[in-house]
């Protein structure tokens, strides 16, 4: 007992030792690239072409409110000037990328035109907006690894364009921008077959070879409540955070949901001090819809979507739960009972031989022998 | 020798300590108090202070439960199982064995509250827990697992404290234990029997319990929509896992204990050479598990098992995954056969190596499959702070004190036991011909 003291001051001397050494700090995460104004392209390490869109991997990005989808950027200054794009997109038929052809802009735009199955590159240029496939007209298939991927009810899709390509018919592009680019979803309409594009969004101008600024990349978390009836309000809860998993606040996030029509958008909110924002939906009829949330990205921020989908009607609202709960809890209790029942057994073995009269003469009589 | 005479060799660590262990003792405390005061400021700061996120929210915590609950299994087999076998050579040591399971499970129960974050809401388990949920069956198993434990543990030393308690004098505390334990026994014939019979029954009651407790962690993955953890052969996996580690942390504390209070005439090579077989069977089926596992799931080539695995053999973790893989199974392999490095030197490093990659594999198993995106535009990135750090080496710390502590108040070779086997008819001869007294 006399050394108890002594173990404690040794124990409170090795511990401010131990707290005087720095201790092992995680290291800074990397951060990010983004602006306020035109895009750009950064200069950096080439992408990884795998589908998947790992943080840093791309350092500028943009969503498109007006074709929902996402498209991310990372330019390499190689002899080819290789454009590397990620996109991000509910589309399931072709999603386009459009970028200006000729230094000089005069209409005609390079395009590669993705879906699950296939990646084509054409053009179109100012008097037909109509796809022509590079490879008819005598060019060469200018796109560099393109690889698809798909995700529940969306696509990613990761490809490289040469801004600088050998290929006449495709990008001649010498000179930094800014260059338009143009992002469209195109399906075959019509009984002849004529391809229509039948969402684009407005045009936008890129830089090439800039370096990153700071930034972060962002996540939006999409949250939906189990299926209720048709006509029944949905609340939709978004949550939007850096990828330092800081909530963002006081950040506008809008929603929208996919219909036999298009896109319904059902409101822009504002997301609160803990980086939630949430919208009510109420679709007029049973079935599954396609639900996105957007971030748009903002100053030291990159742009994020998420999708989810909601099942409204007596699928979405009940959760079948097997096997049968009571089963389980009646299994669980039998088992459990049955070790317990042991453990008092043993311990009442032991109890009742140690407390057995006889036992107790014994014990007197060593005692007084 | 007297039935109440206790034998000196296995006394003379409660009788005399010395300066060293104090020291020792103040070494691990001041880990401990580095720990709690990691935990303080985790309380104070929230989970903001680790590098636990959304994507990744069981890092080396969870890690670190998945291992003690491992090592716990120690106990069980070379216990139950050896006792319920009849294999006499256990005896010298079984209470080492089933100590470390006592002291791994409280251990580990302790993890899931730290990662929570905020302990109260530990009470939403009892407020709203559904008996559906893997994580109930966890709870309930691991507090079923310790209690039966606790018990087993504690019947085996009755003899020994109504030795020390009519013997020597140890102190109030101590004393105050033995009394506790053994006020009543007398050693008869009647009580002998009482005490054989519920050591059976637990022998034989806790061999499964021990088995669904790691069956039911391995469950908590293995029920999770996950790549790399939905998978039937997590139960089989996780339980040779945890008598793998469990064997390998008890061969340690052997050459420890066999060291330092000085037990060669009761831990002999024997021992060791017959838990370094039983390693190295384990070892075996643990590559083969290991195998199996990573082929079935690289042969399938789904897009997220392909990233699993990308990031497992040649990504950000491979250098762990290697270094376990051959450092942590392929090593302990050779030192295992080779009748040259048979030795309990060799048999001591095998099993250090093999208790570092069962970590690095509960590490393994937990943060990739975390990391890897459930979709394609968030792969999750951890990197573990001073703040878990600190904590998991209190864990450790922790476990050695009590281990120390513990031998400091019971002996920590049971002297009945050993005293039995040495009046059985026939006695076993050790290797060397050494046969314990």
């Amino acid at each position: 007992m006399k050394r108890i003291p002594a173990i404690l001051a040794l124990t409170a001397a090795l511990l401010l030792a131990i707290l005087a050494v720095p201790g092992p700090l995680a290291p800074a995460r990397v951060a990010e690239a983004h602006h306020s104004g035109e895009l750009l392209c950064p200069n950096e390490i080439e992408p990884i072409h795998d589908g998947i869109l790992h943080p840093g991997e791309y350092h500028e990005n943009s969503f498109d409110p007006r074709t929902k989808v996402l498209v991310s950027f990372g330019c390499v200054d190689d002899a080819a000037r290789m454009m590397h794009v990620a996109l991000v997109t509910p589309w399931a038929h072709w999603t386009e990328l459009r970028v200006q052809a000729a230094e000089a802009w005069n209409g005609d735009m390079n395009v590669v035109r993705t879906s699950k199955d296939a990646v084509e590159d054409g053009f179109v240029n100012s008097t037909s907006t109509r796809f022509v496939d590079d490879l008819d007209l005598g060019g060469s298939y200018d796109v560099y690894n393109p690889v698809s991927k798909q995700v529940g009810d969306v696509y990613v899709y990761e490809f490289g364009l040469p801004l600088l390509s050998q290929d006449d018919l495709d990008c001649q592009l010498t000179g930094n921008g800014s260059f338009y680019f143009q992002l469209a979803y195109v399906t075959v309409a019509g009984m002849d077959g004529q391809e229509s594009a039948l969402v684009e969004s407005d045009p936008q101008v890129i830089r090439f070879g800039h370096g990153p600024r700071e930034g972060l990349a962002t996540s939006v978390e999409l949250s939906l409540p189990p299926g209720g009836e048709a006509g029944e309000a949905s609340e939709i809860i978004v949550g939007v955070r850096d990828e330092t998993d800081a909530p963002l606040a006081a950040r506008p996030v809008s929603v929208f949901a996919r219909t036999a029509f298009g896109f319904l958008d059902l409101g822009t909110a504002y997301t609160n001090e803990q980086g939630v924002a949430s919208v009510e939906y109420a679709p007029l009829g049973e079935g599954e819809f396609l639900i996105g949330a957007a971030f748009a990205g903002g100053p030291d921020l990159l742009a994020s979507v998420s999708w989810l989908r909601l099942v409204v009607g007596p699928d979405g609202a009940s959760v079948a739960l097997t096997p049968e709960p009571r089963f389980i809890e009646t299994v669980i209790a039998l088992v459990l009972g049955g070790v317990w029942v042991t453990f008092g057994y043993s311990f009442y073995i032991v109890r009742t031989a140690l407390r057995d009269p006889k036992d107790r003469r014994h014990r007197d009589r060593k005692s007084e022998g | 020798m007297d039935e109440m005479e206790a034998d000196p060799v296995l006394v003379a660590p409660l009788r005399r300590t010395t300066w060293r262990f104090y020291v020792m003792c103040a070494g691990l405390l001041a880990v401990v108090a580095l720990g709690v005061y990691a935990y303080v400021t985790q309380l104070s700061g929230g989970l903001a202070v680790t590098g636990l996120n959304d994507t990744i929210s069981w890092g080396i915590y969870i890690s670190n439960f998945v291992f003690f609950i491992g090592i716990s299994h120690a106990g069980t087999l070379i216990s139950a199982i050896l006792r319920v076998t009849n294999a006499d050579w256990r005896r010298p040591i079984t209470r080492m064995a089933e100590s470390i399971t006592v002291i791994a499970i409280a251990i580990a129960a302790v993890f899931p509250l730290i990662d929570l974050g905020r302990p109260d809401r530990l009470l939403n388990v009892f407020a709203y827990g559904r008996l559906q949920s893997a994580i109930l069956w966890d709870f309930l198993s691991i507090a079923t697992y310790l209690t039966g434990s606790i018990l087993y543990l504690s019947l085996p030393m009755i003899p020994d404290a109504a030795i020390l308690r009519a013997k020597h004098s140890l102190g109030r505390f101590r004393n105050f234990l033995y009394n506790l334990l053994a006020k009543r026994w007398t050693g008869s014939r009647r009580q002998k029997m009482g005490l054989e019979k519920a050591i059976g029954i637990m022998a034989i009651v806790i061999i499964p319990v021990a088995v669904s407790v790691h069956t039911v962690v391995s469950w908590i993955f293995g029920m999770t929509l996950r790549v790399g953890w939905h998978t039937a052969i997590y139960g089989p996996y996780f339980v040779v896992g945890a008598i793998f580690s469990g064997i390998a942390t008890l061969l340690i504390a052997m050459a420890v204990f066999r060291r330092v209070y000085h037990l060669e005439k009761y831990i002999t090579v024997k021992h060791f050479r017959n838990l370094g077989l039983l390693l190295l069977a384990l070892d075996i089926v643990i590559i083969y598990f290991t195998l199996s596992e990573y082929l079935t799931a690289a042969y399938g080539a789904e897009e997220q098992d392909v990233a699993w695995l990308n990031a497992l053999w040649t990504g950000p973790f491979s250098l762990l995954f290697w270094s376990m893989v051959v450092g942590g199974f392929v090593v302990p392999a050779f030192l295992l056969s080779w009748r040259r490095t048979r030795t309990i030197g060799g048999i001591v490093a095998a099993a250090i190596l093999i208790d570092v990659a069962m970590w690095v594999e509960r590490f393994l198993i937990v943060v990739p499959s975390m990391a890897t995106p459930q979709v394609p535009f968030d792969w999750g990135v951890y990197q573990p702070t001073w703040v878990e750090w600190s904590i998991t080496a209190a864990s450790f710390a922790a476990f050695a004190l009590l281990y120390a502590v513990f031998s400091k108040v019971f002996p920590i070779v049971s002297m009945w036991e050993v005293r039995e086997e040495s009046q059985a008819p026939a006695p076993a001869p050790s290797v060397e011909g050494e046969v314990p007294a």
